[in-house]
C-alpha cells in the first residue's frame, strides 16, 4: 500500500474530498496528518505528502522540512515558493517562455510609479503573496495609483513595500482556470463574475470549458515551469491569445468537479500513486 | 446544534473530524471543528494574508 499523509490546517470541503477518494484508491492508506503533527511523518511510516495547509507560509515550511526529512512531497517545496509569490511566478514564467501579462517589479514607491507609467493604465496592482483575490488593485489612472502606493507605505507591513504591477487585460465576462496533474491537463472551468475579478471565493459563477490544444500546451507549459505536480492554472484571453495569470499550487476545486464531470479529487489520488512509482 | 454567532439551528454534518469547517447558513460565520465527542466548535479567526491557493 503506499502510505500518504495529508497534511493540513483547517479541514475544509476540498480536504474531505481529497480523503475520500485516497480512502477509496485501492492502493493507498491514508491518513490526516494536523500541521503541528508534521514530526511525526517519517519515511518510515509514509511513502508521500500531499500538502493541503491553508496558509502559504506554513505549506511552505512544511514541505521544505518534510523533504528535507527525505519524503517525496507534493507538491514540492519549490512549486509552493514558485506559485505562492506572484513575482517568483512571473519570473518563472517568463524564464519558461509561457506567455503572460506584462509585468513589472518595483521596491519603492517612487520606482513603482515609473514603472506604472511604463505598463500604462489602467494596470492591476497586486501583493506579491496572496490569494482569493484579496488586496488586488484596479489602477485606473496616476491620482489613484499615489493614493494607493501612499496607503501600502504607511498602513502596509514590509511585504507590501514590494510591488508587483500586471497590465490589466479586460475579459469577456470570465476567465480560465485549467486544473494539470504531473503535466497532463485534466479539466478547464469558465469562471463568470459581474466584477472584474473573476474569484469563486468572490462569487464567480463556474462552466465548464472544452480544452482545447492552445490552452492544453500552455497549461503544460506553466506547470513545468514551475516544475509540475498539482496546479491550477488562471488564464486570460487577449485578443485570442491565451496568457497565464497566475498558478496554485493548492487547487481549489469543490466548485469544478460537477461542471466539468471530472473527478478531480480521484485525478490526485491516481497522481501521486504514479507519482510515488507504484503501478498497478 | 446552535450557531455562536446568531443562534440559528444548524445540523451538524455526520462524521465530522477536528479541524473540519463548518459554517452557518444564516450568518455565514464560519467554525471550526476543536473535539467531536462531545462537539466543540470554535469561530474561525478572520482570513490570514497569506490564506488561498
Ligand atoms: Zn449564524
Amino acid at each position: 500500500m503506499v502510505q500518504v499523509a495529508l497534511v493540513h490546517g483547517i479541514v475544509r470541503e476540498e480536504e474531505r474530498l481529497l480523503l475520500n477518494a485516497l480512502t477509496q484508491h485501492p492502493v493507498i492508506a491514508p491518513r490526516l496528518v494536523h500541521e503541528s503533527d508534521q514530526a511525526q511523518i517519517t519515511p518510515d511510516n509514509t511513502d508521500c505528502v500531499l500538502i493541503r495547509s491553508v496558509s502559504h507560509h506554513h505549506a511552505r515550511t512544511i514541505a521544505f522540512m518534510l523533504e528535507r526529512r527525505g519524503l517525496l512531497v507534493v507538491n514540492p517545496s519549490q512549486t509552493i515558493e514558485l506559485c505562492g509569490d506572484k513575482i517568483r511566478t512571473a519570473i518563472a514564467l517568463e524564464q519558461g517562455g509561457v506567455p503572460q501579462p506584462r509585468f513589472r517589479t518595483a521596491f519603492s514607491v517612487d520606482e513603482a510609479l515609473r514603472r506604472m507609467d511604463e505598463v500604462g493604465y489602467p494596470l492591476v496592482l497586486k501583493p506579491p503573496v496572496g490569494s482569493w483575490g484579496r488586496l488586488l488593485a484596479k489602477v485606473n489612472d496616476r491620482d489613484a495609483a499615489e493614493a494607493l502606493l501612499e496607503h501600502k507605505q504607511v498602513l502596509g507591513g514590509p511585504q507590501h513595500h514590494v510591488y508587483f504591477l500586471q497590465e490589466y487585460i479586460p475579459q469577456a465576462g470570465h476567465d480560465i482556470r485549467v486544473f494539470i496533474a504531473g503535466g497532463t491537463p485534466l479539466a478547464a472551468i469558465e469562471r463568470h463574475a459581474d466584477h472584474w475579478i473573476n474569484n469563486t471565493a468572490r462569487g464567480a459563477t463556474v462552466a465548464n470549458r472544452p480544452l482545447d490544444e492552445g490552452l492544453r500546451n500552455l497549461a503544460i507549459a506553466a506547470s513545468a515551469a514551475v516544475g509540475g505536480g498539482l496546479l491550477a492554472i488562471d488564464v486570460l484571453v487577449s485578443n485570442g491569445e491565451y496568457l497565464v495569470n497566475e498558478v496554485n499550487d493548492r487547487m481549489e476545486f469543490k466548485n469544478s468537479i460537477a461542471p466539468t464531470g471530472v473527478d478531480l479529487p480521484q485525478r490526485v489520488a491516481e497522481y501521486l500513486v504514479q507519482h510515488v512509482g507504484v503501478f498497478v | 446544534m446552535s450557531c455562536l454567532v446568531c443562534g440559528a439551528q444548524f445540523q451538524a454534518p455526520a462524521n465530522l473530524i477536528v479541524h473540519q469547517v463548518l459554517s452557518c447558513n444564516e450568518c455565514l460565520s464560519e467554525f471550526e471543528v476543536t473535539d467531536t465527542e462531545p462537539l466543540t466548535l470554535v469561530e474561525l479567526p478572520p482570513n490570514e494574508e497569506d490564506w488561498g491557493q
